[in-house]
């Protein structure tokens, strides 16, 4: 929804509740006592909803993700000029959306995928803010090939690939990792940025 | 029946009302700006402000005295 329909909606609740505050003798009457309960129950919630969606949509975005100091190498390597990085060959020839590109590989491909991650966001925030963040960062969790398999499973590429298909009943079960050592395992390269060449400008 | 001639529930109904209404604009003005912090503050802030403002009310409706 366009955040000035949101922000239109939260004034006019504000002039509702604008009347209830200045004249809360209307609400004696039966339209008063809608007109109340619009304004200080309905209304809020709803703007409040859809701000909330607004936010998490929001925080899909690679800026987000990268508006923490700690995420800028990682930003960085977005751009190497090198197509055995897998994230920077991924991202420089659109197969994921760029303005998407973290969360589109890092989120959570299952039902409650989303509010998972949303959480591990906040958690995120804590440890940023308030706590200390780890050096260096680690995935709470090895890389599940279920992410790589919700774009590539059942592309001709990756299904006829000869490699892929001798592996592929371990590949879907997880077994063995998309990203063991020898395949594609050239991730992100936070560790070194400066020795390394770069497609184009930082993002 | 509630009864804003009722100084008790005018009073709780303002209250209520500015509460609401300054829930609203914390998360108007987080709307206006992307980043984590922005979604912090969304939640724990105006989040907060808009809960009591309608719990206020809610209560107001329920312990206000009969007409």
């Amino acid at each position: 929804m366009p955040i000035w329909l949101i922000l239109a909606l939260l004034i006019g609740t504000v002039a509702a509740i604008a009347i209830v505050i200045v004249a809360p003798g209307v609400t004696v009457s039966r339209a008063g006592k809608a007109l109340a309960f619009l304004a200080l129950f309905v209304f809020p919630l709803a703007v409040s909803f859809l701000g909330a969606a607004e936010h998490l949509d929001r925080s899909k975005q690679t800026k987000f993700c990268l508006s923490c100091h700690v995420m800028e190498p990682y930003g960085r390597s977005l751009y190497i000029n090198d197509k055995t990085y897998v994230p920077a060959a991924h991202f420089q020839n659109n197969r994921i959306p760029r303005d998407h590109a973290c969360y589109t590989c890092h989120t959570n491909y299952t039902i409650f995928g989303t509010v998972h991650d949303k959480l591990r966001g906040l958690k995120h925030a804590y440890k940023y803010y308030i706590s200390k963040p780890a050096n260096p960062i680690k995935l709470y969790e090895p890389f599940n090939n279920r992410e790589c398999l919700h774009c590539h499973q059942g592309a001709r590429s990756f299904e006829e690939g000869s490699t892929h298909s001798a592996f592929m009943d371990d590949i879907k079960a997880n077994k063995m990792s998309c990203t063991t050592s020898g395949c594609h395992d050239q991730i992100h390269n936070a560790a070194h940025p400066d020795q390394l060449k770069y497609w184009s400008s930082q993002p | 029946m509630m009864s804003a001639q009722n100084p008790f529930v005018s009073r709780r109904l303002r209250l209520a009302g500015i509460l609401v209404i300054l829930g609203l604009l914390v998360q108007a003005l987080t709307l206006l700006w992307n980043h984590p912090l922005a979604f912090m503050a969304f939640l724990g802030l105006g989040g907060l402000l808009l809960f009591v403002g309608i719990v206020v009310y809610l209560f107001t409706l329920i312990s206000s005295p009969k007409a």
